[in-house]
């Protein structure tokens, strides 16, 4: 495998199978975060297809001064988040829709990851429903650290914040989660 | 369900993601990724043609036209109320008043100079 620095210098200079090989090596890490954002596998496939199109076409913007996979990160996370952000929009948008909405609480579990093992499928559901609940970043914090096993250094990085805010976003996410879940679990008995 | 219960269901579900396997994008991601990239580049490289092309976005037009209704608006409103419309029309007539020679009926006063 090629070095990070020979990785750009190619890439820059428009090699196709050193962009055949970025895609190979970080499609499923870009398709796995944006799915446990977005959760939903068609939206996940096609925020994979657009990041790798960002990738190859602002190559030369890259400055190399982090990691290429965190940089990959960053893009996938931007454009899961826009989407998010999009899809709410158009689902708080109409009057109408605000009128007959179905109460947050009783909306189905909807989001059933393919990874998840079947005596854990309920659990999992519950954990992505609560999840859309969160803040943005702790949200992005929880899927980097516990979905794709990121350490917080790691995450800081990507999340281009101190070491000490990446673990309190944690711990906010798991009070935020906690509560949520509590509250779901005692209006289901 | 008692707390204690709870709290270990709560747990569990926070961890319910731990060991579960990745998810796999579907097969041929590369080759759908190439054809976009070369309908892109294909679609037009120069600079005039990306402009025009995001330029005649609906949402762009639609922001254009908008923002010159609102400038109209604005500068009616304004003009309004400084009364400078108002003002232009009343002077014109103080001149005309003040002139006898630029009004008609003072020209049919001459012309009539007998009572």
């Amino acid at each position: 495998m090629l070095n990070q620095p020979e990785l750009i210098h190619r890439l820059k200079n428009g090699d196709p199978s050193v962009f055949t090989d970025i895609v190979t090596q970080w499609q499923n890490m870009v398709y796995n975060t944006a799915l446990s954002i977005v959760q939903n596998e068609t939206d996940a496939e096609d925020i994979t297809q657009d990041v790798f199109i960002e990738v190859y076409e602002k190559a030369e913007q890259f400055r190399g001064d982090a990691l290429l996979s965190t940089w990959i990160y960053r893009i996938t996370i931007n454009k899961a988040l826009d989407l998010q952000r999009k899809k709410k929009r158009q689902k708080n948008g109409g009057l109408l829709q605000k009128i007959f909405a179905v109460n947050e609480e009783d909306e189905p579990v909807d989001f059933d990851h393919p990874g998840v093992q079947l005596d854990n499928k309920e659990k999992a559901g519950m954990l992505f429903k609560a999840l859309k609940k969160l803040p943005e970043n702790q949200q992005v914090a929880f899927t980097l650290h516990k979905m794709e096993g990121l350490t917080y250094q790691e995450m800081a990085e990507v999340m281009e914040i101190s070491l000490s805010a990446a673990e309190g976003l944690m711990v906010r996410a798991k009070a935020g989660l906690k509560k949520t879940l509590e509250h779901y679990y005692s209006i289901r008995d | 369900m008692n707390k204690n219960k709870l709290s270990l269901l709560i747990e569990s579900t926070i961890n319910s993601m731990d060991g579960a396997a990745k998810a796999t994008p579907a097969p041929y991601l590369q080759t759908r990724i190439n054809a976009r990239l070369q309908a892109a580049n294909e679609e037009g490289n120069s600079v005039w043609e990306r402009v025009s092309m995001f330029l005649s976005r609906p949402g762009i037009a639609l922001a254009t036209l908008a923002f010159i209704i609102i400038l109209n608006i604005l500068l009616y409103n304004f003009s309004e109320s400084n009364g400078s419309f108002n003002n232009t029309l009343q002077n014109l007539q103080a001149s005309a008043d003040d002139n006898p020679m630029s009004n008609s009926s003072a020209l049919f006063d001459i012309e009539n100079f007998q009572p």
